[in-house]
């Protein structure tokens, strides 16, 4: 099934109204900001200092406790969303599946006039679609998802997530769709764009033949990035033990996630992708 | 250590293709991984089998090569026995009559089979055997071999018999050692039967004990010479309890159910005596003997007995009016026993002086005149002596003839071919069997009145040896045998037995099993009965047989153990294997 299908566009279409309705959003600056600015939405009151607009000085206020204060307001912006989607060779057999995932997110950014990149990360960063806006990028989004390719010879998080840093100087919400089998660890990176401010959401996809193992018997692994190779005898204790380990590697994840905050869905590539999307906006969006 | 197939060593070459195969066969399937690193955390921490896992397909190889090592030896059948050791067996089952001898409710037979293939059972597989069983004869039942599934079987053919156990048979087959050479002879048996222990190179193994029976050894019925119709009955018992027994003899006619006669008797430990009665019953047939007992072997509770009717030889007197000897002499053999009877109707011998009266068969004394019977002058021979020629013939074997004075002899000369008996010293034939023209004749050269013939106790003799002998009958013929008795058949005579028809070869038959038997031709039957009647095989308490065989001892079982270690081998291999495929 090809992103640039009709029929998936449909049904990347319902998505997008699905999540209209939920984010009861309009137009431009749809997203609400912590950020104090120029909005029209009154947020709180601060005491004058020399330098503020005295346009926001609220006279009645000083009127009655001869003080003067300044009005808040919320900031309205236009959010930037960052859709990071590991392109290494681990993800061969999901990566249609975490394409389905991105392109829908992006769907729903584009739709919301949102301005959306999307990466590629794997031993480097790849920008798949600069920053764009509006639904005229949608096609653009979809063609450059489907061409992407896998890349790399190992995924190397906290150095393409530096690089990202690097690029995006501006916080956003930041998507990243992933395995996260990743050896060295992605604690780091994750902190990385945490620190910058970046609204994180973690999609773990997994392949079910990841979960657990089926095979027995002598067996030479062999990475499907760095072509290591192992030769073992899985008896049935080690296959245990295997799904025992990634039960508590998704465990570690998810406890990471929940202490710093940051948003988690994990599936495997058995579950339809529209309710992956469906549950985020359930949960009100990728924003916190 | 020799090999017993060495060329089966070659197997050893499959070595090769077997390593090289095992070789492809070890190399495990290659999978993609997107979390070796996880894999490598489990078996970092197993890292104490490394050392085994590291030699495991080694160990697997070496197993194989062990294993197929094993298996190529043991096909070459290694021996360590010395040479001169006799490992190699004949086994030979009694399964005479005694061995049907019941024992907590199983025969001595079945006892000695139990053994026989207990003993093959243990027998390595580098040990050849020979199967044999003895009664009045001894049956190769198996070649040959090793084969334990053909020397079981072998074993399991063997069936009780009503035969006794001759033990000349055995001995001859002891000692044919081109049976099997450098072999143990091994004998399994109760003992019951005569002289076991006079048996050489014989090693015996002794099955049942002491049992409690009583049995038929002698049975046998004759109509007495009297005028009243009365038959003698003559039998014996044995006993092997020790204590004397009351029981009752049952005497039955026609069918075994049909008791004419109950006789009660007082048995003995051993051999009693034997019992003899008359009484009055002229019935000639089939009779019955049973002892209402209960014992150990049931064979000898039962015998048969056939009594025929009386067949007197018909006799032809011509003989001068004052020759009232020859009369004399035929009519006491009819009265005596019906032996003989004069009847000029229908003779079968006749007995003349001149030898010119009709018949085939003819006793001629005195010769006179012309006949085609002798040739020569007839002149009287003076003082001579009489001198036998052949003393065993049967028409002469029982009378000193050269005692008689042979008064009146004539000179004459046999015709050729004749069977000259007694005769002078001139070759002057005195007695002589002849034929001529299809007639058998004896000529007896004297005067039976000058010789005083009829004062010699050996003129009944002669009358009865001679008529006999020409008539080709046997007066008081046997009619009742023992089991394994070999019968002699007459041209185009069947015999049928209590199992059907009987085989005859070369003119002789063996009678197997008790009971009547018929031989006829196309114009008679004759009738006879066949019992157990063997006081040894009746005899089966058995306290001095004491078993001889040493210890059968197996060579070092070098196959098996290979084929056991064989199997070891392959079973840890497939152990491995298992691990490696499954886990």
């Amino acid at each position: 099934m090809l992103l640039t299908d009709s029929e998936f566009i449909k049904r990347l279409e319902m998505l997008a109204l699905l999540a209209r309705k939920v984010l009861n959003g309009e137009l431009k600056a749809d997203r609400k900001s912590h950020k104090k600015g120029s909005g029209t939405t009154f947020a709180d009151y601060q005491e004058y200092n020399l330098g503020d607009d005295l346009r926001n000085i609220d006279w009645n206020i000083a009127a009655r406790l001869e003080q003067l204060v300044i009005k808040l307001f919320e900031l309205e912006e236009d959010v930037h969303i960052n859709i990071v989607i590991d392109l290494s060779i681990s993800m061969k057999s999901k990566e249609l599946y975490a394409k389905k995932l991105a392109a829908a997110l992006s769907y729903i950014a584009l739709v919301n006039m949102d301005r959306l990149t999307i990466f590629g990360i794997s031993d480097s960063l790849q920008t798949i679609l600069k920053p764009s806006f509006g639904k005229g990028k949608i096609f653009p989004m979809l063609n450059s998802l489907q061409d992407c390719e896998l890349f790399g010879q190992s995924t190397d998080f906290n150095r393409s997530i530096k690089t990202l840093q690097a690029q995006k100087k501006r916080a956003g919400v930041c998507v990243i769709i992933s395995d996260f089998f990743v050896e060295e660890g992605y604690k780091k990176a994750l902190d990385l764009l945490n620190w910058s401010k970046n609204d994180i959401f973690c999609i773990q996809v997994l392949d079910p033949a990841e979960v657990s193992c089926d095979l027995r018997g002598d067996i030479e692994f062999e990475c499907t990035e760095t072509k290591k190779t192992k030769k073992v005898t899985v008896s049935p204790v080690e296959a245990e033990q295997y799904t025992k380990l990634v039960l508590e590697w998704n465990e570690a994840l998810k406890k990471e996630c929940a202490k710093k905050g940051y948003g988690l869905i994990q599936t495997t590539t058995e579950t339809p992708f529209e309710e992956i999307i469906q549950n985020i906006l359930r949960k009100g969006g990728l924003v916190k | 250590m020799t090999f017993l197939n060495p060329t089966a060593l070659w197997a050893l070459l499959g070595l090769v293709p077997l390593i090289a195969l095992y070789f492809l066969k070890v190399r495990p399937d290659r999978k993609p991984t997107t979390t070796l690193f996880l894999w490598n955390r489990i078996y970092k921490e197993k890292k104490q089998n490394g050392l085994f896992k590291n030699l495991r397909d080694l160990i697997s190889l070496i197993l194989l090569i062990l294993a197929f090592s094993a298996l190529a030896l043991a096909m070459g059948k290694p021996v360590f026995t010395p040479k001169d050791s006799k490992r190699d067996l004949v086994l030979i089952i009694d399964n005479s009559a005694s061995m049907s001898t019941l024992e907590n409710n199983q025969t001595r037979l079945e006892e000695a089979k139990t053994k026989a293939k207990n003993i093959v059972k243990s027998l390595t597989s580098s040990q050849n055997v020979v199967i044999a069983s003895a009664a009045d004869s001894v049956k190769i039942l198996t070649n040959v071999t090793n084969n334990q599934r053909a020397l079981l079987k072998g074993i399991e053919q063997i069936t009780t018999t009503e035969l006794p156990l001759k033990k000349r048979k055995l001995q001859t087959i002891s000692e044919n050692k081109e049976i099997m050479p450098d072999s143990r002879f091994i004998f399994i048996s109760d003992g019951c039967f005569e002289g076991y222990s006079d048996l050489k190179d014989l090693e015996l193994i002794k099955v049942g004990k002491e049992a409690a029976n009583i049995g038929i050894t002698a049975f046998d019925l004759q109509q007495m010479p009297s005028s009243d119709g009365s038959i003698g009955l003559f039998f014996q018992l044995t006993s092997s309890l020790s204590s004397p027994q009351d029981i009752e003899v049952l005497l039955a006619h026609g069918t075994p159910e049909n008791i004419v006669k109950i006789i009660p008797v007082t048995v003995r430990h051993g051999i009693n005596k034997p019992e003899i009665l008359n009484f009055s019953d002229n019935r000639t047939g089939r009779w019955f003997l049973k002892i209402d007992h209960q014992d150990a072997l049931a064979a000898d509770n039962f015998a048969y007995a056939q009594l025929n009717p009386p067949s007197p030889l018909r006799i032809n007197l011509d003989v001068p009016a004052n020759q009232p000897f020859f009369r004399l002499c035929v009519e006491a053999f009819r009265s005596s026993g019906q032996l003989m009877k004069v009847d000029p109707e229908n003779p079968e011998i006749s007995i003349s002086f001149s030898g010119q009266n009709t018949g085939k068969r003819k006793v001629i004394f005195n010769p006179s005149g012309e006949s085609s019977f002798w040739k020569g002058e007839l002149t009287a021979i003076d003082a001579f002596t009489p001198k036998i020629v052949i003393s065993d013939h049967p028409a002469i074997r029982h009378s000193a003839l050269d005692t008689l004075s042979f008064t009146g002899a004539k000179k004459i000369e046999a015709p050729e071919n004749s069977i000259i008996l007694v005769e002078t010293e001139e070759k002057v034939p005195l007695l002589y069997k002849t034929t001529v023209d299809g007639t058998v004749a004896y000529v007896v050269n004297l005067d039976p009145k000058d010789s005083q013939l009829y004062y010699s106790i050996y003129f009944p003799i002669i009358i009865y040896s001679l008529s006999y002998d020409l008539a080709g009958k046997e007066a008081n013929k046997q009619v009742n045998f023992s089991t394994g008795s070999q019968l002699k058949v007459a041209t185009n005579q069947t015999v049928t037995g209590p199992q059907g028809e009987v085989e005859v070869s070369n003119d002789q038959y063996k009678v197997t099993h008790s009971g009547f038997y018929n031989q006829k031709n196309e114009k008679f039957t004759e009738s006879f009965a066949v019992s157990l009647l063997n006081k040894f095989e009746s005899s089966v308490s058995n306290i001095d047989f004491k078993s001889s065989a040493k210890p059968i001892e197996a060579s070092f079982p070098a196959t098996d153990l290979l084929l056991i270690l064989a199997l070891i081998l392959i079973t840890g291999e497939c152990m491995l294997y298992h691990r490696r495929k499954v886990g």
